[in-house]
């Protein structure tokens, strides 16, 4: 019973950390895993190319 | 005397507030229950931000009594001079739309908050100027979790774009009959095979509806994903998003629309520059706040109207014209002039749940005036409208009109009337003029100089009846 209660309470603890109250959208389920999928492979995206400009930036002659 | 206060159409969805109309103004409720997100965004800087960009419209706190107990604050946002529907916008419209809706979602990240859906009717033009007008579409962001609205994005802006781009621009008139944006299995089966060649596409769109499908059945709890995705990853969702909407380009398709004015028509430079002499003079005559122009093309007689300071909505029926005008307009600046795909052979209904949702190009008028130029002939011969009919539907539209009439000696309309038998003995001057009489008073004639055009000035009687307003098709609150 303990174990139950234990496992409710956290349940609503999990729920409450994530903002539905006024999520009127269903965001999908597959929207959402994708969005897993994806996200550190855009995100290394983001990286690199910062790390680029600033690669490119160096070897540019500086304008006089 | 009673105020009664209409809530509009498509904002029932939401929980955060909704719209409604008292007096002839328009109000957004806040709801009590939305009340600490709508004070992050008021006092992070998120909303001064937004403002000074010009990506947000501008509102007021109204000192208005809460009409019921779930408001927390009443707000007056400035008015949109016409309210217009992604269905009727050219590509770069919906494109820009797009864009604009990922660089709102990127700013409200870097103040703690995100929108918290993606609709592209939370979009609107104040000319050429796309604008959010969803205040209450800002959440508190948790500092992780997926984005809710990355599903809507791809429905309501990829899928249309990718389609528009890749088949042909008149499928965005597929987002007419999907009020929630074109499902991506659809999307999927209708995108050629080389759709899949672009890295955004094939990630956003293709393996988007594969995964949606797989997971239809399937139970999932959401707060398995809450932690997955960090702020980090949405950026770079965001970028590649970005990316593949700016990647798109719409088809270079030709109509016969697009050069209508180049060697296609019945004037030389002198009656044509006569012409616009004409309606320039009605302009000033009938001097309005609000012009429709139907059947605009690139909005070359539109632009008369805008330079008199009205607001005018440039309407045609030919995606390219459209595309044409908005990025002419565009790179103008115009705030004025607002082009829109419109078949005036079956203009924009009202759609969605109880017909209520989006308004039908009537009940957003009346215009107070209404220019049909060398339009009448594609109305009465190509589509067999009776001229009495057609009167009667522009008396509907606004208060004056302003039109040309195009007889059988025009080149135009013998090309129309080649391929098929004459069956409009009553097409001509004196038919038109008696036709039209029966809704309106005319009050000027002036036949362009070498051509067998005659354009008309016309203000609408008053003996028939009032106008189609809006306001009786809504829901009291």
């Amino acid at each position: 019973m303990k174990k139950i209660i234990a496992m409710c309470s956290l349940g609503i603890i999990t729920l409450a950390a994530v903002p539905s109250a006024l999520a009127y959208l269903d965001p999908g389920s597959g929207s959402m895993i994708l969005q897993v999928l994806i996200g550190g492979l855009a995100a290394m995206g983001i990286v690199l190319k910062t790390q680029w400009v600033k690669l490119k930036s160096f070897f540019k002659k500086p304008k006089e | 005397m009673v105020v009664k206060n209409i809530r509009l159409g498509g904002s029932f969805r939401e929980r955060g507030g909704s719209v409604f109309s008292r007096d002839d103004k328009i109000y957004r409720q806040v709801n009590l229950g939305y009340k600490q997100h709508y004070d992050l965004l008021m006092s992070s800087g998120l909303y001064n931000s937004l403002i000074n960009k010009q990506w947000l419209i501008v509102h007021h706190e109204a000192g208005l009594k809460s009409p019921n107990k779930e408001s927390y604050k009443i707000i007056k946002p400035d008015r949109i001079p016409f309210i217009s529907y992604p269905y009727e916008w050219a590509f770069s419209q919906l494109k820009d739309a797009a864009i604009l809706t990922l660089s709102i979602l990127r700013e409200a990240l870097a103040f703690g908050m995100i929108l918290k859906d993606a609709s592209a009717y939370n979009i609107q033009f104040i000319g050429a100027k796309p604008i959010f007008i969803d205040t209450t579409s800002f959440e508190i962001y948790p500092g992780k979790g997926p984005w809710v609205g990355y599903r809507q994005f791809c429905q309501h802006f990829l899928a249309p774009l990718a389609l528009m781009a890749y088949r042909d621009e008149r499928t965005s008139k597929l987002l007419q009959t999907n009020i929630d944006g074109i499902p991506l299995d659809l999307a999927a089966r209708l995108l050629p095979r080389q759709a899949k060649l672009k890295t955004g596409l094939l990630v956003h769109l293709f393996l988007h509806a594969r995964l949606q499908q797989n997971y239809a059945d399937k139970k999932v709890a959401r707060e398995r994903f809450a932690h997955s995705v960090g702020k980090d990853q949405l950026f770079g969702i965001i970028a590649s998003l970005e990316k593949t909407v700016k990647k798109l380009a719409p088809p270079q398709q030709k109509t016969e629309w697009q050069d209508y004015y180049r060697g296609n028509c019945n004037y030389d430079d002198s009656s044509f520059s006569h012409k616009k002499e004409i309606i320039s003079k009605f302009l000033q005559q009938a001097a309005p706040t609000i012009v429709w122009d139907l059947g605009a093309n690139t909005g070359v007689f539109s632009d008369l109207a805008s330079k008199l300071g009205a607001v005018t909505m440039a309407f045609d029926i030919d995606q390219r014209s459209v595309e044409i005008n908005y990025r002419r307009l565009s790179q103008a600046g115009s705030s004025l002039q607002l082009p829109l795909v419109m078949d005036l052979t079956a203009p924009s209904p009202a759609i969605g749940w109880n017909n209520q949702e989006r308004y039908s190009l009537k009940e957003r008028g009346p215009a107070d005036t209404v220019m049909a130029l060398a339009l009448i002939h594609h109305l009465a011969i190509s589509n067999n409208v009776p001229l009495r009919n057609i009167a009667e539907f522009f008396s509907t539209l606004g208060r004056t009109l302003i039109i040309e009439f195009v007889p059988k000696e025009d080149t135009q309309v013998q090309k129309l009337l080649s391929s098929r038998e004459d069956i409009f003995p009553e097409y001509n001057r004196t038919g038109f003029e008696e036709a039209f009489q029966d809704y309106f008073k005319i009050e000027d004639i002036i036949p362009v100089n070498d051509s067998y055009r005659v354009l008309y000035l016309m203000r609408k009687k008053k003996s028939h009846g009032k106008l189609l307003f809006f306001e009786d098709h809504k829901n009291a609150v």
